[in-house]
């Protein structure tokens, strides 16, 4: 790294001043390094899905009209809708995304609680780092303390005083300690008191207040903990609570309530009769109890499954605000008591054959209109309108869950991925108008984990779900093959992981490997595994207990599998050597194709005594470059340690250097080294993408576009070079053309202007198909339909031109764009065209747009920053899916622009007469003209406009008149040909020739008539006095005339229109 | 040379002291005062009586508009954008706005609901908000130096006296205000509309230092619209004040359209 001497750094300063104004200095830091910053405007693009959604923890409404609904998701932050549900938008984006709790402010709709740190603590839950509060509808958030709770339970806020306000905190899942208990505030935040505590690892999982007699408050306290193979609920430090000061003191309710350890409880207050008080109680006989005296004594109401199901998971309880009477219980599916709990029955089918995902965490009943019913699932947000008698489904929270993501090579390319509770799907990275809901396709059920298509075949898609269960998918019929490797292997069961890795060999597309505590491999696409490796685990019988797993219910749903593989990579330069990782800290390699196994995980424990012995390797990936060379996460998370933890090896595993550092955030899920430049590296976390420029000396978070959400798994695709993110919670993330990313480097980043290389850009057809969509649904963004040119700036420009001018090979100068100022990478777009033709005005709109597409090939570029000009290329090539002949697309281009230099002509023709038309009315008007000679004058700006006339419609009634004249022909024979890139058909060919030879002819007509008339006029104007009319010099014409326009598009639309006058809108604020 | 650089390190040590003092305590007269200097000072504003403004919008790839705009003192201010051949006019004259947009059919000019016109109600495009907001009579709040896209700036909030508000970036360097993000209702919808508007290319012209260059991209929209400031040219003397007065409706509007025409 080169270090700008200090004094340099002065002199280059001042010379800059110099330049420019008055003005401070700035101090200017005497070495690079790398930030966020840097990464400017490169922003990815998510894609979605927003299908299937995923899940929700929490949701709150504020009962207007319409009302306005505040989602916390698991994984995807915090959203919010002001139009009764129809659009959301993400308001947390720039904090942990694990949302767990929302909750509004009674007294004040813009104050919002956010409680960070989900509370539904399965296997793949988040974390969290304390509360925020907003007191602008979700504009700013201020963090107002609970750092260390890692997840909230509930929040209550006084009904009268929104100052005063009540956290249920759990505390951490994975350890003991922490911010857990009860934490009152009684100044809106700025200082709590810990109020009710029990232990170091029993936290508060639910609270309710009296809506009445909000001193009267109940706290469910659960003594919980999960590990990686393990998870317990219940213990002596559960039970009910009440107090009845506001939370200063507290007694335990056990009157009526279950013996022995309990479990998690839910508690819920009846508004409407706060006396009637609901709890559902893990116990070994989980139940529904009411207690009609404010808590004081309980009664066994209802044990029926869906109140007894997966108290860990499943632990909601809602009492309609009017009828004290009918409670709500939501979990597997979402039940129903209208007789204070004595039944409950099923407000729908539910279940895996219901319309509406199963597993419902959260349930908002309106207070005033309690039909009006939202629903948080596994699965998104669904509204009910009539008591759960029918659903709408949120279409427009992209919070998808992914485990891992894929790519195929087709044209445009598509994504696969398994996602938590919601099966697998493939998606394409672009579609016409915008990745949709309705391009996505299922590929699998249950949890999905690991899904990608047969290299060589891919209508074959191998997919699976949780804990080992492998898929073989025909994409066109849908019919599933299940080609596991056998459960039994001799007298042994295989042990796979919740995410088995699946994965494929990068030499040979024939060979899949599957990890259980073996590796498997299979060269007949899943028919035969073969096992190439011995148990590669600990086999540790005390960390293979789960089917005891769960505590006081037990919950054994492979969730808790472990002493497996949880990674294997095989090299991409040699197809022998092959890494496996284990979720109980093994790191094996084999160099002769699976015969011989070295663990060497003790050698990367050794590089940091921070990650001890067992801990689950979340992540291997072999160099592109060097065998040698690996990279490996290490993930702490399920003993409490959420650093991050990332190794690199350039011996086999036999020394590693720890690339972790003090900027990364999260617990490691997956590294990837570019496949060209070696010291590019991309880590995602739990917290969001990393990316170094030096080989993992340093880091820094990727924030353009992507907020900090978990990112599982880094692609990067061979042939588009986009690097595709597969992030749980907020689906797929594209971030196009990586080229620039790998030519920087840290040197690079102390100059002022870099200019940087880019993919050649292909000329996409334009899809013009007819298809309305509606504002309720997310539409994922494409790429633009334009080539794109990277650059660096160290400091915002301020001063002088910064443009780019893109060149022909013939360097003629083609067009002018303006360039981003930000500092960091900055990605300017240029359409491929020429500017828009020029038009003659008239009644009539025509769809000419747009310029026509410049042919493929090769352009110069130069970015020009003040006096300084630096100079690249782009390349374009023609859509891929378009192979027409050269000479088609030669001819196509011929006709295109000929046609576009015709309406350039009849444009001149046009203006030329509109010309003569205003000088001589203003010459008939003037004093000087006599009577006779007015006339004269009159009557040639009459023939005048009776010429433009013949050329350009007229007519009222604008587009619906319908008029067609030369103009209107002339355009629309434009738009048919520059509309489509390959050969013109004969009629247009034909068409073309009839509407030129009528141009030439408008143009000698017109010639022949100002030839004929106007050197009499002009006769009779020198003896007036009066200048004679000279006709517009086509060269002086040129240099002045405007550019065509294309906005026009815009204003033919409702949307376009609003859009403009919006902007138009602006100006009282603007400054020239 | 290592006496060179101990002197230069001296001399950023004293730079950094200098800047963090600056920016820390300045008030809100303070960073205006300097803002006014940078632009060109009161003088070089005094001295504006007219301007015409050319520019190229871009709505999209490909899709551009050339826009031409007239401001005058008092308080005038006209716009025009040409979109295949047809003229959209906007134009306060002092008193009222109207407009004529013969895309959506509307040859003649009209006046402005008052929605609209408060929309384009001329305020002072040369000086800018923050220059003139006491005028006014808006409020300006000073909220610190804050980081914004990378670049250290100092944040000021004007509030409009029906709630509208810009929040306006200079960076602590040259003064220059480099980004706004307007907070207004849209008035067709009465729903709230946040645009960031980025200016840039500051060139001199007449001794004032104005942008070339602005980006509007509203919230939430995938892309925005830039504008290319191609010439400003002030004082030229042809401006003149019937630019701005709202054209009599008649029979013969011009080449407009056609009145003989039977639609």
């Amino acid at each position: 790294m080169s270090v700008r001497s200090p004094l340099g750094i002065l002199i280059g300063a001042s010379a800059l001043l110099a330049s420019a104004l008055i003005p401070v200095l700035t101090p200017v830091p005497a070495v690079a390094q790398l930030d966020s910053n840097a990464f400017g405007a490169l922003e990815a693009r998510a894609i979605g899905p927003a299908r299937m959604s995923g899940r929700i923890s929490s949701i709150d409404a504020v009962a207007s009209q319409p009302i306005q609904v505040w989602v916390g998701t698991a994984s995807g932050g915090v959203w919010k809708s002001t139009d009764g549900g129809i659009t959301f938008s993400a308001v947390f984006d720039e904090h942990t995304q694990s949302a767990g709790v929302v909750r509004i402010d009674p007294t004040d709709p813009d104050t919002v609680w956010v409680g960070t740190g989900e509370p539904w603590v399965r296997n793949s839950v988040s974390y969290g780092d304390g509360v925020y509060k907003t007191t602008d509808g979700g504009e700013t958030w201020q963090h107002v303390g609970l750092a260390a709770s890692e997840r909230i339970g509930a929040i209550r806020i006084h009904p009268e005083n929104g100052d005063v306000v009540w956290v249920c905190s759990l505390g951490p899942l994975w350890s003991a300690g922490g911010e857990r208990g009860v934490y009152k505030t009684t100044d809106g935040g700025e200082t709590w008191n810990l109020v009710l505590e029990v232990d170091e690892d029993t936290g508060c999982a639910d609270l309710d207040v009296d809506p009445q007699v909000p001193d009267v408050v109940y706290a469910a306290m659960w003594q919980f903990r999960r590990s990686a193979h393990f998870f317990t609920s219940g213990g002596p430090g559960s039970g009910l609570y009440r107090s009845v000061d506001g939370g200063e003191t507290w007694t335990q309710l056990a009157d009526g309530l279950p013996e022995g350890d309990l479990g998690r409880i839910a508690v819920a207050v009846a508004p409407s009769r706060p006396s009637t008080v609901y709890a559902t109680v893990e116990s070994e006989t989980t139940a529904l109890y009411r207690s009609d005296d404010m808590g004081s004594t309980w009664k066994q109401m209802n044990s029926s499954q869906n109140v007894q199901m997966r108290p860990f998971y499943f632990s909601e309880l809602v009492v309609d605000p009017r009828d004290h009477m009918r409670v709500y219980k939501p979990g597997f599916i979402l039940t129903s008591s209208i007789d204070g709990g004595k039944s409950f029955s099923s407000l729908f089918g539910g279940g895996f054959t219901g319309t509406v995902h199963p597993d419902h965490h959260a349930l908002w009943i309106h207070p005033e209109n309690p039909e009006q019913l939202i629903l948080g699932t596994d699965g998104g947000v669904y509204v009910s309108e009539n008591r759960a008698s029918s659903w709408r489904h949120v279409k427009g929270l992209p919070v998808s869950q992914f485990y891992h993501v894929a790519y195929d090579l087709e044209w445009p390319y598509n994504v696969y991925g398994g996602l938590q509770d919601n099966g697998s799907w493939k998606g394409p990275s672009r579609a016409a108008g915008g990745i949709t809901n309705a391009n996505w396709k299922s590929i699998g059920f249950g949890d999905g984990f690991w899904a990608f298509p047969h290299p060589e075949d891919p209508n074959t898609i191998f997919a699976e779900f949780q804990g080992g269960q492998l898929l073989r998918v025909d994409d066109t019929t849908g019919a599933v093959k299940r080609i596991s490797p056998a459960k039994d292997s001799g007298d042994e069961k295989l042990r796979f992981n919740w995410n088995t890795p699946l994965v494929l060999s990068p030499n040979d597309p024939k060979t899949l490997y599957v990890g259980s505590q073996y590796v498997h491999r299979s060269m007949d696409r899943g028919e035969t595994w073969e096992i190439i490796s011995p148990d590669l685990t600990t086999d540790d019988p005390a960390k293979q207990r789960q089917s005891e797993s769960g505590g006081i219910t037990v919950d054994n749903t492979t969730a808790e599998n472990h002493t497996t593989i949880y990674s294997i990579a095989e090299s991409p330069k040699n197809a022998e050597l092959i890494w496996a990782g284990t979720d109980d800290g093994n790191l094996q390699i084999s160099r002769d194709g699976g015969a011989t196994w070295t663990n060497v995980a003790s050698n990367a424990w050794a590089a940091d005594p921070a990650v001890p012995e067992g801990t689950w390797v979340s992540w291997v990936h072999p160099s592109d470059h060097d065998e040698a060379t690996a990279f490996v996460t290490f993930d702490g998370h399920w003993s409490g340690d959420m650093a991050t933890h990332v190794y690199r090896t350039t011996d086999y595993g036999q020394t590693w250097t720890s690339l972790g550092a003090e900027t990364l955030d999260g617990w490691a899920h997956c590294v990837v080294q570019d496949s060209v430049n070696p010291n590019l590296l991309f880590l995602g976390t739990e917290r969001g993408l990393y990316i170094s420029l030096d080989g993992g000396a340093s880091w820094a978070r990727y924030e353009a576009g992507v907020p900090p959400v978990a990112v599982h798994e880094i692609r990067i695709h061979p042939r588009e070079h986009d690097l595709i993110l597969g992030t749980h919670g907020r689906g797929v993330y594209i971030l196009d053309d990586i080229t620039a990313l790998r030519d920087l480097t840290l040197e690079k980043i102390e100059q002022n202007v870099v200019l940087l290389p880019s993919r050649p850009a292909p000329q996409v057809v334009t899809n013009q198909l007819q298809d309305f969509g509606a504002d309720d649904e997310f539409v994922g963004r494409n790429p633009p339909e334009a080539a794109w040119v990277t650059y660096y700036l160290k400091k915002r420009h301020l001063f002088g031109d910064l443009k780019l001018e893109i060149y022909d090979q013939a360097g003629e100068k083609i067009t002018e764009i303006p360039g981003g100022k930000r500092v960091g990478l900055n990605r300017v777009v240029w359409p491929m065209r020429l500017d828009p033709p020029k038009l003659p005005k008239a009644s009539n709109l025509v769809p000419a747009f747009l310029g026509p597409r410049v042919p493929e090939g090769k352009y110069k570029v130069k970015l020009i920053k003040g006096k300084e000009t630096l100079e690249g290329e782009v390349e374009l090539v023609p859509d891929p899916r378009l192979p027409y002949p050269e000479a088609d697309r030669k001819l196509q281009q011929e006709v295109s622009l000929a046609l576009y230099h015709s309406l350039t002509d009849l444009t001149f023709i046009v203006q030329s007469l509109e010309h003569v038309t205003r000088e001589a009315t203003a010459r008939a008007e003037s004093e000087q003209a006599k009577k006779a000679d007015q006339k004269a004058f009159e009557a040639l700006a009459d023939k005048a406009d009776g010429e433009r006339k013949q050329l350009v419609s007229t007519a009222d009634g604008g587009i619906f008149a319908g008029e067609e004249k030369l103009r209107e022909d002339l355009g629309n024979l434009y738009a048919e040909v520059s509309g489509y890139d390959g050969r013109p058909t004969n009629s247009q060919l034909a068409a073309k020739e009839g509407l030129l030879a009528q141009l030439r002819e408008a143009e000698g007509r017109v010639q022949a008539f100002l030839d004929a008339e106007l050197p009499a006029i002009n006769q009779k104007l020198e003896r007036r006095g009066l200048d004679p009319i000279e006709l517009l010099d086509r060269a002086t014409w040129e240099d002045g005339a405007p550019a065509g326009s294309s906005a026009t598009m815009l204003m033919t639309t409702k949307r376009g229109r609003e859009v403009m006058l919006g902007y138009m809108g602006l100006f009282r604020s603007l400054t020239f | 040379m290592i006496k060179k650089k101990l002197v230069a390190v001296c001399l950023m040590l004293f730079v950094v002291l200098a800047w963090s003092a600056q920016a820390e305590d300045m008030t809100l007269e303070q960073v205006l005062e300097q803002h006014a200097n940078a632009r060109g000072g009161e003088e070089a504003f005094d001295a504006v009586e007219s301007a015409k403004v050319t520019a190229k919008m871009t709505m999209g790839p490909g899709m551009e508009a050339p826009m031409t705009l007239y401001v005058k003192e008092p308080n005038k201010m006209r716009m025009d954008i040409e979109i295949q051949g047809a003229v959209i006019t906007q134009a306060w004259d002092g008193e009222k706005g109207w407009q004529i947009m013969p895309l959506m059919g509307v040859t003649e000019a009209q006046e402005m609901s008052e929605d609209e016109a408060k929309q384009i109600k001329r305020q002072d495009l040369i000086r800018g908000l923050l220059l003139t907001y006491g005028e006014h009579g808006y409020e300006a709040e000073y909220l610190g130096v804050e980081e914004i896209e990378g670049t250290p700036a100092h944040k000021i909030k004007v509030t409009m006296e029906d709630g509208d508000s810009a929040v306006s970036y200079l960076d602590t360097e040259y003064f220059m205000e480099f980004m706004q993000e307007i907070d207004g209702v849209n008035p067709q919808t009465g729903q709230r509309v946040k645009t960031k508007v980025s200016y840039g290319d500051f060139k001199e012209v007449s001794g004032l230092m104005m942008p070339h260059s602005m980006e509007m991209m509203p919230e939430g929209a995938p892309s925005g619209m830039s504008m290319t400031i191609e010439t400003i040219e002030v004082n030229t003397g042809d401006v003149s004040d019937d630019l701005f007065d709202m054209p009599e409706a008649s029979a013969d509007a011009g080449s407009e359209g056609d009145a003989s025409g039977q639609g």
